[in-house]
């Protein structure tokens, strides 16, 4: 067994579009993150501005000074130190980005015109206990991933979908007629599309992650997600949890994500007579929850959501509702996950094995 | 050792491919013949249990052969008319994953492996990709991967198409060698093959059997049939 799936592995791997895929997958990474990096802007309220590098580390400095617990002291001081020195012409404060820490207590305590709201902390965020941090490289870093899990995602299509029906092409007849062909052949096949997909999954991963340490460090892991500049907190997840716990989530929708969506080509595999029905059916199984009538605030969604599209776009999933003992719902998409595991490794199995050669 | 069809009929849909066909083959070598579309690859494919009757069936020592599932094919060798390969695998490496797939474990696997690329005269391309080889050599290694594992049953599907004279003489030498207590089904268009290999032949015409029997008396019996034949073989040829 193991040796066939060693095959299986090989074979996976050394196909062409598998390697293309790969290869574009990672450029695209270091591309986003290049560019997000390269486009991030601070100025610290006095004298120093800058891009990219300088930035972070402004925002760094900032996220240093006030660090610890929220209160409304810290508030008091942050609306002082950043209150807009021009005129700003109408616009609403909220909207104004100097650098991270400002744009953050500005989304929550500052009035049109920069001034304090005069709300407290508790009045914002009720009982909870906001730790300040520097959680703008990561969370950027987060978002980028999301694009990169969603393209993941097609690769491991790519992937998977020739697994059995690009043996239909003529190796089938070999195959099905060998002893093990019917029976340890499509394990083995299902056993290495799996394991492929997690391989891959955390590679892409580790690479990304690497390249984030080395711009971002570490600092700011601890922060709350509540407390971040206004494009995080928009329409984003409004439960009060670290950026570590915020990225862990993360990368465990993306593990989910590619067992779920390995399952679901694989049975489309088995049952596709040809590689480009099997790729365009997979493809199109995958973004089906976006064209479908159920907004993340319907109920329904709680069941949508779970489907494989919504673990790389894990906002709205992550979103859903914050359970009793503190584990957002989205720790649902891992029996999802093997749901879908499961029967794409039982039914693709039985479906090769009782392919008739034509 | 005797396999057995009963009634072994395959129809795909108003067309009948096999029908109600009753044989009976024990040991030696069968030589199946009959004009384009007469039923021979679907009879190779429904005794190799990768398509399904649509009614009879097919027993080995009065077993169905789709009940014994890994144990009948365990002692089946087929080469298809037509078969994929991996472009990127070697020689070796495709009969390597071919050996797993019949269950020979490792150092048999690479020993038998090679002793077929050599008994088929690939033993000097088998580090070689097979993209890179001609359609004579890819025969021949589709007829090392069908004997990989010393199959009792040996069913080949024109087995000589694309082979050179003095490969098919190495072929039909191997076959000979092999044939001790084995039942070897082959289909082939070339008759001087089967009649210098064949201990009895199957003579198919629209799905029905025509004759079965020894090659000396076929001639006479299966006259009429043989002309038509060698007619279509004929015509096949000059179309080509």
């Amino acid at each position: 067994m193991r040796k066939l799936i060693r095959f299986e592995l090989r074979k996976i791997f050394s196909r062409r579009m598998t390697q293309i895929s790969l290869l574009l997958l990672l450029l695209l990474s270091a591309l986003f993150t290049v560019s997000d990096y390269q486009n991030k802007y601070a100025f610290d309220g006095e004298s120093r501005e800058g891009n990219g590098k300088a930035a972070v580390e402004i925002d760094k400095r900032l996220a240093a000074e006030y660090e610890g617990i929220l209160t409304d002291e810290k508030v008091r001081q942050m609306m002082s130190d950043f209150k807009p020195k021009a005129d700003l012409h109408g616009m609403n404060a909220a909207y104004l980005y100097q650098n991270a820490i400002q744009s953050a207590v500005f989304a929550r305590f500052s009035d049109l015109n920069g001034n304090w709201n005069g709300l407290g902390v508790s009045d914002v965020f009720g009982n909870e206990e906001i730790k300040i941090g520097y959680v703008d490289g990561w969370l950027s870093f987060s978002q980028n991933m999301v694009k990169i899990y969603t393209l993941l995602a097609f690769v491991i299509i790519i992937m998977t979908a020739p697994v059995f029906c690009g043996e239909y092409g003529g190796v089938d007849t070999l195959i099905l007629t060998a002893r093990y062909g019917k029976t340890k052949c499509p394990a083995a096949k299902a056993a290495a599309a799996v394991i492929a997909s997690l391989t891959v999954t955390a590679a892409v991963t580790a690479v990304n992650y690497l390249a984030a340490f080395i711009l971002y460090g570490s600092a700011g892991s601890d922060g709350s997600i509540l407390f971040a500049p206004l494009i995080y907190t928009e329409n984003y997840i409004p439960f009060n949890i670290t950026c570590a716990g915020l990225l862990k989530y993360q990368i465990l929708l993306a593990f989910t994500g590619t067992v779920s969506v390995t399952g679901i080509t694989l049975v489309l595999s088995a049952a596709c007579k040809n590689l480009p029905a099997a790729l365009t059916a997979s493809a199109a199984v995958y973004v089906l929850p976006a064209v479908l009538p159920v907004a993340e605030t319907h109920p329904l969604f709680r069941y949508t959501g779970l489907l494989p599209l919504y673990h790389a776009q894990f906002v709205a999933l992550m979103s859903v509702e914050q359970m009793g003992n503190g584990v957002l719902y989205a720790i649902w998409a891992v029996p999802a996950a093997l749901i879908f595991w499961g029967v794409g490794w039982f039914a693709s199995r039985r479906i090769f094995a009782g392919h008739q050669v034509s | 050792m005797e396999l057995k069809t009963t009634g072994l009929t395959k129809r795909f849909g108003p067309k009948t491919a096999v029908n109600d066909l009753n044989i009976t083959l024990s040991g030696g070598v069968y030589g199946l013949l009959g004009e384009n579309g007469a039923g021979k690859t679907t009879l190779m494919r429904l005794l190799c249990n990768i398509q399904n009757p649509t009614s009879g069936k097919i027993s080995l020592n009065g077993k169905n052969t789709a009940d014994l599932g890994e144990k009948y094919r365990a002692l089946l060798g087929y080469l298809p008319q037509n078969f994929g390969y991996y472009p990127d695998f070697t020689a070796l490496d495709f009969l390597l994953y071919i050996a797993a797939l019949k269950g020979l474990d490792g150092r048999n696997a690479m020993k038998r492996s090679e002793e077929m690329l050599d008994a088929v005269g690939l033993s000097g391309k088998g580090r070689h990709k097979i993209r890179t080889f001609s359609g004579g050599m890819k025969q021949r290694l589709g007829i090392a991967q069908a004997m990989l594992g010393d199959p009792r049953i040996l069913i080949l599907d024109e087995p000589t198409a694309g082979l050179d004279p003095t490969e098919r003489v190495r072929f039909r030498n191997l076959i000979s060698s092999f044939a001790r207590d084995r039942i070897i089904i082959l289909s082939t268009h070339i008759v001087s093959d089967l009649e210098l290999i064949a201990d009895e032949i199957i003579i198919m015409r629209a799905g029905q059997l025509v004759y079965f029997g020894k090659p000396a008396a076929c001639s006479n019996t299966a006259q009429p049939y043989l002309e038509d034949l060698y007619l279509s073989y004929f015509k096949g040829d000059m179309e080509k």
